[in-house]
């Protein structure tokens, strides 16, 4: 298991630059996302970055199932200060975490 | 204003269900109080300034309220709701319910009247909210309008009014799932909430002071009687929060040590998710989970991760609140043996004032090990179903309630007997502790153009409990080839609760049903899994 702030070095090639995905982790975040929601509000196709997962039909339970498979599927073990509705509220945010965690 | 004649007489049946001494001598409990009402006159008499509420009022300020101070603002509402509106004895308001401060009020403001209060979720969609006022008729319905009731300061010593409601009057009405458009709607007395509320304290060993933490809606029975009425029999301090935020829980379980926190499985299983090095409050000797069935494994999960001992407790609306608990202060070995490395974690033994029995088919009670229907005897029970004799005669059958549900009595050497659920009579699922019946998400599928018929099942979900799932098969026209599952849940959205919405839709050739038209529910299960796999989602 990674522990969240306690690896340091490699990974730099890893980081989001100019707001490309070129480690894929916004891709695999958003898969995640479209996985747990069962009930969207709107269509997936159509969820931006930066929009509040709140607004997509995400209520705090399902939120919480995001949290538990976004730590099985990058082997993530999240900390106190992680478990916050900022960090779990857009797509791009999720990936920030998962990026300075893998950090 | 027209005033509601009493219930003509009950039913024998029921009158013997609901009877003290159907209730073994040593186990029953006699309130000291006529009515809710005098049970907070009592209490703002004898500790006013013991702190009763903390929570949130509509202009989002935290608000704190002692005994007295409480008594006060609820019989500033009850005058008003006297003078201006004329409700009283034999009147029924109808209460679109928050986890506010203006809604707790206005529940025992009407209560001060001797009026009933019909509790509605505000998350009911208007088209249902539109249909239960339009059958329930209640003289006047509060819902925005709760907040033009508020007395912020009332001026002067509270009226004296005495009142009028006693005993087997109607004090809360509740939805509880039907299999018709129309939920059935359950009463309860003063009678029936006062003798849970004794009997929780009893169970819980509850002492003046001590903090309760909630955060289920008071919309819903359990809320109602947990976090409103337990705290005033002993004299607790109840803190209701206006709903389940999973990401600030922990640290409001850690900041405020509560005795005890009310929880529903779906919300152990979230806390289990983002509660990180959990600091155990010194005063919370346990967590309560009740609504539907929690799995071992999040049992032992949880008493793992915190060391706080989870205790299950079992009920219906029709029973008021809790009918069994598992009890305090088991040795580790038969917690253990009990829930944490159980099959099914036992739901406890018989609450204090109620009977509970194993019964056959016939009506006879079964020993110990046998499988049968779980009944209920006492006067925890309610009085009966809103304007429908024919459901409360069939709820009470032989002199017992009926849960619905299948269980066993089981002997154990530390617990004594205990209870085991092991399935339901009925076609209810349980979402996020929410009762749904399949049969009323089938005939609000059946009427969405397009759908010719429907099959609905319930699947685990690893934070719901349970999920809806359904089979529709579709009309041989073209409009209905062209239909989405988000047209669907669009439409079954205006008429059923959220939870109620089925996660999964499969399109279907046809629905297996018996000669009689009942839908064979094993042989459906295996159909929409079998249609799943192939790709079928609507």
């Amino acid at each position: 298991m990674t522990r969240g702030g306690r690896h340091h070095g490699g990974g730099h090639g890893q980081r989001r630059e100019g707001g490309s995905d070129m480690d894929g982790i916004d891709e695999r975040v958003r898969r995640l996302a479209v996985e747990v929601c069962e009930q969207p509000t709107s269509a997936p196709e159509d969820w931006t970055p930066d929009g509040p997962l709140a607004g997509y039909g995400f209520d705090s339970l399902a939120l919480v199932h995001l949290v538990m498979r976004v730590e099985q599927e990058f082997e993530l073990d999240l900390q106190p200060e992680d478990m916050t509705g900022a960090a779990f509220s857009s797509l791009a945010a999720i990936g920030e975490l998962v990026r300075s965690r893998l950090a | 204003m027209t005033g509601r004649q009493p219930v003509a007489g009950a039913a024998p049946a029921v009158e013997a269900a609901r009877s003290p001494d159907a209730v073994p001598r040593q186990r029953q409990v006699r309130p000291a109080w006529p009515s809710v009402w005098q049970l907070l006159r009592e209490r703002a008499a004898s500790t006013p300034d013991l702190p009763y509420l903390d929570i949130g009022d509509r202009s989002g300020a935290w608000c704190r309220l002692s005994f007295g101070e409480f008594h006060a603002r609820a019989a500033a509402v009850a005058d008003r709701l006297r003078g201006e509106h004329g409700i009283g004895h034999r009147t029924r308001v109808a209460l679109i319910a928050r986890n506010d401060l203006e809604s707790v009020q206005a529940l025992f403001g009407v209560l001060a009247t001797g009026a009933e209060v019909f509790l509605l979720s505000p998350n009911d969609p208007p088209e249902r909210r539109a249909r239960q006022l339009a059958a329930r008729a209640p003289n006047l319905v509060l819902g925005e309008e709760a907040v033009a009731l508020t007395v912020a300061a009332p001026a002067g010593p509270p009226a004296a009014a005495h009142c009028p409601a006693v005993d087997s009057d109607p004090a809360l009405l509740f939805n509880t799932s039907g299999s018709t458009d129309l939920p059935k709607t359950v009463v309860q007395p003063h009678q029936a909430v006062l003798t849970n509320a004794v009997a929780f304290c009893r169970h819980h060993r509850l002492r003046p002071g001590e903090r309760l933490l909630g955060f289920l809606p008071i919309s819903h029975a359990n809320a109602v009687h947990t976090n409103l009425m337990a705290p005033l029999v002993a004299g607790c301090h109840s803190i209701l929060l206006p709903e389940l935020a999973p990401f600030d829980l922990p640290r409001r379980i850690e900041e405020l040590d509560p005795r005890l926190v009310s929880m529903v499985p779906s919300a152990v299983e979230a806390l289990l998710a983002v509660w990180r090095k959990p600091r155990r409050p010194p005063s919370l000797t346990h967590v309560l989970t009740a609504a539907a069935p929690l799995a071992a494994s999040a049992a032992a999960r949880f008493t793992a991760l915190t060391s706080v001992p989870v205790v299950q407790g079992y009920g219906l609306t029709e029973t008021t609140n809790f009918s069994t608990s598992l009890p305090l202060d088991l040795p580790a070995g038969a917690y253990r043996r009990l829930m944490t490395e159980a099959g099914t974690p036992t739901v406890g033994a018989a609450f204090p004032g109620t009977e509970v029995s194993v019964v056959g088919p016939d009506g006879t009670p079964l020993p110990p090990g046998a499988t049968g229907e779980i009944c209920m005897r006492g006067p925890s029970l309610m009085t009966g179903y809103l304007d429908d004799p024919a459901a409360t005669a069939a709820a009470f059958a032989g002199g017992r309630f009926h849960s619905g549900d299948l269980g066993q009595a089981v002997l154990d050497p530390d617990a004594g007997t205990v209870f085991v659920l092991t399935g339901r009579l009925k076609n209810i699922a349980k979402v996020r502790g929410e009762q749904v019946s399949l049969e009323e998400v089938e005939h609000g599928l059946t009427s969405v153009g397009g759908i010719r018929d429907a099959g609905c099942a319930r699947t685990e979900h690893p934070l719901d409990g349970e999920q809806i799932v359904a089979a529709v098969v579709l009309d041989d026209l073209p409009a209905a080839a062209a239909l989405t599952a988000a047209a669907v849940r669009d439409r079954l959205r205006a008429t059923l609760p959220a939870v109620a919405v089925p996660r999964l839709l499969v399109r279907v050739p046809g629905i297996p049903r018996t000669p009689t038209g009942k839908i064979v529910r094993p042989a459906l299960r295996q159909l929409i899994e079998d249609h799943r796999r192939r790709g079928d989602q609507l």
